[in-house]
């Protein structure tokens, strides 16, 4: 019985029309926040760049500083910042991925002069000195926001950001279906038709950028695995959360760390191991230096490669012990093939490994990502208020919803994402809760423009908001002239490319939405025009935004 | 970077030229060429297509290994190919140019990289 009614409610057909229905409602439902990740998760690919724009106090990064120099000052600063601790961790300047050298500390004992139980520092390699800048969430919170979101907590999150993952991989796999002529029209794209147009820019889109997308969402569903599919991990551990300790233990874990043996004896000086690990990896790929209870007689110092010669996740390990300097471990990260197809997913997923050109390969993929995202949601529109118009009806309530996050999303966004950037620069430098406001501001301005989007005339909110973005990114580099001295010339004459690769970013950002805006303009105006000496064509000219 | 940045260069050109010849070859833009019989260019058009995009796969693969090789190629085939659809849409007259180019400035490079 329950068969018989799903058969029959299957759209009329057959299999290619099921399939449209299914890419049609998986891509809307999940549509919004679908063009969140991938505007978040694009800028990510240049998260360390965005850090260093929104810290401008900070000095040229050392990247490739003399590894033994490095360590030696690292290992000065945690001994005066945290003596006692359970744990320093080294982070070497090795390259874009590392641009500065850092101390991360725990358990530290504060009545032996620690500064405190846990904290992590920025450190001048030349000084020895903690380098001082604005707090700021940067690169990394806009980055974290492409899986972790904001405002909601991690339980919820996992499944909610798994589920759009899954919908978007349902998504590209139904529109390959349903796509009938991939090779026929890969190159057709014939702008101001309306629907057409809309459907043609979605399906280029699509198409030209399958690999990326079949990669990063079939990638993006694995780094959920062990929330999806818990019951693998609890079929040989036990469900309990012990059970899924042991697993994470057994898979992650560095081998051959102990428990303290409460005893003291100095640490090995880290110049033997630097030499050792060099010698097997080459030099200057050295990325961490870990140190587990250092001046116990246990201590355990754990050194990481660099990750630029593989694209999968994950270094390669060194475990000496602390104390006589012998190499207790060499753990690869692939520790089983399973481990090792998971790091080269998750490693194609983050792109640590490109080279600046390959990076902006990634970052253009994924700007044409959210256009595919963001073409899908207006072509939904665009196509059901075509037929409510033909029938000489009112658009349904329904469409104008979407119509208004949409507007309200794919340029509200982007907005939210410069106001991130203008409250950077604009909050005042001391105070306290400076990071959380500067998402605050993304957010509210996001909201402001939904607001916007819902109160104002469809083709007047596209325009609008479409000028406010545009002044909002093109601006920016304006902005930064006048509130660091590191303005675009200067940086553009002293080789900053971190600077001058930011500014330049966002005029190019900037100055198509500012000429989309003004031919959209132009064709409302001509359309107005068109209507008033002729009023019987309105019903035809009013048709669509595609036709701007 | 340099070690990247040229094999990478060549493969944005070569692919670039396949996809503006693949594009020539579509009964849309075949009409371009000023030819007596346009049409009989179409499979050999499409034969300089996919041979430029298997020889821009085959020297990544060389050049910079199995995984950063396909990424390259990859993102190379992407950007080539939002790049002729915007060329076909906007400048359909450039096509025959673009092939050109991009094979000769291709190859070109392909040949530097044996110098550098």
């Amino acid at each position: 019985m329950a068969q018989h009614t799903t058969v029959d409610d299957l759209p009329k057909g057959g299999f290619r029309q099921c399939m449209a229905w299914v890419h049609t409602w998986a891509g809307l439902s999940f549509g919004w926040l679908l063009f969140f990740m991938f505007v978040t998760g694009t800028a990510g690919y240049f998260d360390t760049e965005i850090d260093r724009w929104m810290q401008p106090e900070l000095p040229p990064a050392p990247i490739g500083h003399n590894v033994h120099e490095s360590a030696s000052v690292l290992l000065n600063k945690a001994r005066e910042e945290a003596p006692g601790a359970e744990q320093w961790l080294f982070t070497l300047p090795v390259d874009r991925n590392e641009p500065y050298a850092q101390l991360f500390w725990r358990g530290a004992n504060t009545e032996a002069g620690a500064s405190a139980e846990r904290g992590e520092r920025l450190v001048d390699l030349n000084t020895g000195e903690t380098l001082q800048a604005r707090e700021t969430g940067g690169g990394q919170k806009l980055y974290q926001m492409h899986w972790l979101l904001h405002y909601t907590s991690r339980a919820y999150t996992d499944w909610i950001v798994a589920t759009a993952t899954l919908f978007m991989f349902v998504a590209l796999i139904t529109g390959v279906i349903i796509h009938r002529k991939i090779f026929k029209d890969f190159f057709t794209f014939r702008p101001r038709k309306g629907q057409r147009s809309w459907l043609d820019a979605h399906n280029v889109l699509s198409v030209t950028t399958l690999p990326f997308q079949l990669m990063i969402t079939y990638s993006g569903l694995i780094f959920l695995g062990f929330s999806y599919m818990p019951l693998i991990v609890a079929a040989n551990y036990g469900a309990d959360g012990a059970g899924r300790t042991e697993f994470y233990g057994e898979v992650f874990s560095t081998p051959g760390l102990t428990e303290p043996a409460e005893k003291s004896a100095s640490l090995i000086p880290l110049t033997t191991l630097i030499d050792q690990a060099e010698s097997r990896w080459g030099e200057g790929r050295i990325r961490r230096i870990d140190v587990r209870h250092p001046g116990d007689a246990n201590a355990r110092i754990v050194v990481s490669e660099n990750i630029d010669q593989t694209i999968a996740s994950g270094a390669g390990r060194l475990v000496f012990d602390g104390v006589s300097g012998e190499l207790l471990h060499n753990a690869p990260s692939a520790s089983s093939p399973a481990k090792g197809v998971r790091d080269a997913f998750l490693g194609l997923h983050e792109g640590l490994f490109a080279p600046p050109v390959v990076r902006w390969l990634y970052f253009i993929s994924g700007l044409l990502g959210t256009g595919m995202v963001g073409t899908g949601l207006i072509l939904w529109a665009v196509k059901r208020r075509q037929n409510a118009e033909r029938k000489r009806g009112s658009a349904p309530l329904g469409v104008v919803l979407v119509e208004k996050l949409n507007v309200g999303t794919v340029v509200g966004l982007p907005v939210g994402v410069a106001a991130y950037f203008w409250a950077n620069r604009l909050l005042p430098v001391d105070l306290a809760t400076r990071a959380s406001w500067e998402a605050h501001a993304m957010f509210l301005t996001w909201l402001v423009m939904l607001v916007h989007a819902a109160i104002r005339p469809r083709q007047r909110a596209w325009t609008e908001q479409l000028v406010v973005a545009a002044l909002a990114f093109s601006a920016l580099p304006i902005l930064n002239a006048l509130t660091t001295d590191r303005h675009l010339v200067q940086s553009l004459t002293t080789g900053d490319w971190v600077f001058a690769g930011f500014d330049l970013t966002v005029l190019a950002i900037g100055v198509p939405l500012g000429a989309t805006a003004w031919r959209m303009h132009r064709a409302q105006r001509k359309r107005r025009i068109a209507e008033e000496s002729q009023p019987s064509q309105t019903q035809r000219a009013n048709l669509s935004l595609g036709e701007t | 970077m340099t070690q990247t940045a040229l094999p990478l260069l060549a493969q944005c050109l070569l692919t670039l030229a396949a996809f503006a010849s693949l594009c020539l070859a579509t009964p849309r833009h075949i009409q371009r060429l000023k030819t007596s019989r346009p049409q009989q260019w179409r499979t050999p058009l499409r034969w300089v297509g996919w041979s430029v995009l298997t020889a821009a796969l085959t020297t990544a693969v060389i050049s910079s290994g199995w995984g950063l090789g396909l990424v390259e190629w990859f993102g190379a085939l992407t950007l080539a190919a939002v790049t002729v659809v915007l060329i076909a849409t906007y400048r359909p007259t450039w096509l025959k140019a673009v092939t050109w180019a991009g094979l000769l400035l291709g190859l070109g490079t392909l040949s530097a990289m044996l110098y550098v």
